[in-house]
């Protein structure tokens, strides 16, 4: 088996997030995509185009079909955007690590999202609520650039602030005529919350700007760094550990990560 | 351990017995550049130092199909090509050898080894040719690899006046030896070997020190590397001719309804490298892509490895056309340090 040969899969249906991100439901024709864990990624292709790394955003179950929210950004994920239910598309995975989620089980849960960096999260969002009794609180803080690039909307305002000890705290960059909610970038935001950090694991993932300040505000928050996570993405081409392109000093994104705790960020060098 | 000897007018006959079931590969002149191409009953070139090209020519080539695809939006069906068929290559330098055993620790890795690698080494046979005398820019000794280094190789050759000892390193070495047999003389002759191993090969202080990753790493951040940058031409020749650079990139060609994804040769002195989709990237100056490729090679490769991804063979050093030879960028670094 050629580990860089997709699967060809059928893109079943196709929701629109915001102005740029859309979400594919998608299924191998053949033989069913394997069984991943929260956190990981695949390789989504379009024939003739291309491939991208994209985390996939579903939770695992028997015979479920794959979500991937994809932000229009380049070549690739343009011509996604192009795509119709029916068509076909290369998927190959899962690759990465995982969110370490048995080793927070007891503990409360504090995520925090920025634009299309909820999509990873919402994997292991979903994950935890999955398993709701084995966890203590799961607070939800995300913000986008306007309300009108909020992802997952349903989950934000409907699914999750419905299950019992999780809350949800959406911010935007900047607010439109209906907007009614906080106006603040999600660092300061979080912050403002002052979330407890006794016993609780922190996840973050945003575009690396947001990242890089939310992990020092989660610092002065009180979070130990090995209790807070996040996933990092970084050009890739094989996926699979070979090509060289997301190595960050001795790590590769690929297969070391994506799932990072601040702790070993640290140990690396700036390169990402 | 099975040891020959091979009298030097019969090399011609056990060249051709290599020939009978493989692609015979080995160093030929061409337009005064020694290459390594496939031989087609040439006599090798055998030079000190090394062919231009390495052997990652044949078993990872520059470009290679992933797969063809035929169809439409709705319909697409996926063809992988052929398995690779052998191939001998004779005349290989003890570090071009030991290269490959470096790029299948990473190439090989579980559980996503790299197919299309795993079948072609499996498929080659690498008979290698120990050094009696250095080449002008070789530097091995300096990185911990030997004129005599059997590493990677199925069998060596050990060069003698009037005649070859033949080692067999591998069980494929060995079956090539026995196919050869009626042109051998089962007789020993350590000495040849011997004198190999005591090749004199010039020592390079900078690279030699047992501290060189992390004497590396304490100068990542030094201006240094913007004063190298100022004289890199981003060319990548550097890369593509190392034999231990394996970064690759994936890219999709179209015609009509038919298409191939194709993977080749990428190199991180590339400006679009690690440039991502959204603008966002890691390494965003010249400078910051000239310090990955001496960090990699000498201190994060050798972190998880054990070993530098560097073997000495001077390809570098040769071609670079503004003279950035690891050897002198180690000692220039030495002297910021100093």
């Amino acid at each position: 088996m050629n580990p860089l040969v997709p699967q060809v899969a059928t893109i079943l249906a196709i929701r629109e997030d915001t102005p740029d991100v859309r979400t594919f439901t998608v299924r191998p024709d053949g033989e069913d995509f394997p069984p991943y864990r929260p956190g990981q990624c695949a390789m989504l292709s379009l024939f003739g185009v291309g491939e991208a790394m994209i985390s996939i955003t579903s939770t695992w179950a028997p015979e479920t079909a794959l979500e991937f929210s994809v932000k229009r950004a380049g070549r690739v994920t343009s011509a996604l955007h192009q795509a119709e239910p029916g068509h076909k598309v290369g998927v190959r995975g899962p690759y990465g690590n995982s969110f370490p989620v048995d080793q927070w089980v007891g503990h409360d849960l504090l995520f925090v999202g920025g634009g299309i960096g909820l999509a990873p999260l919402r994997s292991v969002i979903n994950h935890c609520l999955g398993r709701r009794a084995e966890f203590g609180r799961v607070d939800i803080v995300y913000g986008a650039r306007s309300p009108r690039d909020l992802c997952f909307r349903q989950e934000l305002f409907e699914s999750w602030p419905k299950v019992p000890g999780a809350s949800v705290q959406v911010t935007v960059d900047a607010a439109d005529a209906e907007w009614e909610g906080p106006v603040a970038l999600v660092p300061p935001f979080l912050e403002q919350l002052k979330p407890d950090a006794a016993g609780t694991f922190a996840v973050t993932c945003g575009p690396p700007v947001m990242i890089r300040y939310t992990l020092q505000a989660l610092t002065r928050l009180g979070f130990p760094d090995d209790r807070v996570f996040t996933t990092l993405e970084l050009k890739m081409q094989c996926g699979v550990g070979k090509c060289g392109r997301c190595s960050i000093g001795p790590k590769y994104v690929c297969i070391d990560g994506p799932v990072f705790s601040a702790a070993e960020l640290k140990s690396l060098p700036a390169e990402y | 351990m099975t040891m020959n000897l091979l009298p030097s007018e019969r090399l011609a006959e056990f060249r051709e017995c290599l020939a009978a079931g493989a692609r015979l590969y080995g160093p030929v002149e061409v337009d005064g550049i020694v290459l390594f191409e496939e031989l087609g009953g040439r006599p090798p070139a055998i030079r000190p130092g090394n062919p231009a090209n390495s052997l990652k020519s044949f078993l990872c080539p520059q470009t290679e199909a992933v797969f063809d695809f035929e169809g439409g939006y709705t319909d697409v069906a996926l063809r992988v090509p052929a398995a690779p068929t052998a191939q001998a290559i004779f005349g290989v330098r003890p570090c071009d050898a030991v290269a490959l055993e470096r790029v299948s620790r990473v190439l090989l890795a579980e559980p996503f080894a790299d197919e299309s690698y795993r079948q072609r080494r499996e498929m080659t046979t690498i008979l290698t040719m120990a050094c009696r005398e250095a080449g002008p820019h070789c530097f091995c000794r300096s990185v911990g690899v030997s004129p005599a280094d059997g590493r990677g190789s199925d069998v060596v050759l050990y060069p003698a006046d009037g005649h070859y000892l033949l080692e067999a390193v591998t069980a494929r070495g060995l079956s090539v030896l026995q196919s050869a047999g009626a042109f051998l003389d089962p007789a020993r002759d350590e000495a040849a070997r011997a004198t190999c191993q005591s090749t004199p090969v010039p020592l390079i202080g900078a690279v030699e020190r047992e501290d060189l990753a992390a004497r590396l790493e304490a100068v990542a951040l030094h201006p240094h590397w913007d004063e190298l940058a100022r004289r890199c031409l981003g060319c990548g020749a550097c890369t593509f001719l190392c034999p231990t650079c394996y970064c690759f990139a994936l890219f999709d060609t179209v015609r009509g309804a038919r298409g191939r994804r194709s993977r080749g040769w990428d190199s991180c002195q590339f400006k679009d490298y690690s440039l991502m989709a959204g603008g966002h990237d890691p390494l965003p100056t010249k400078a910051s892509r000239i310090r990955r490729r001496f960090l990699h090679k000498l201190s994060r490769f050798p972190a998880v490895q054990g070993e530098y991804a560097c073997v000495g063979c001077g390809r570098c050093g040769g071609t670079c056309p503004v003279g950035l030879h690891l050897a002198g960028v180690l000692s220039e670094l030495e002297e910021v340090l100093r």
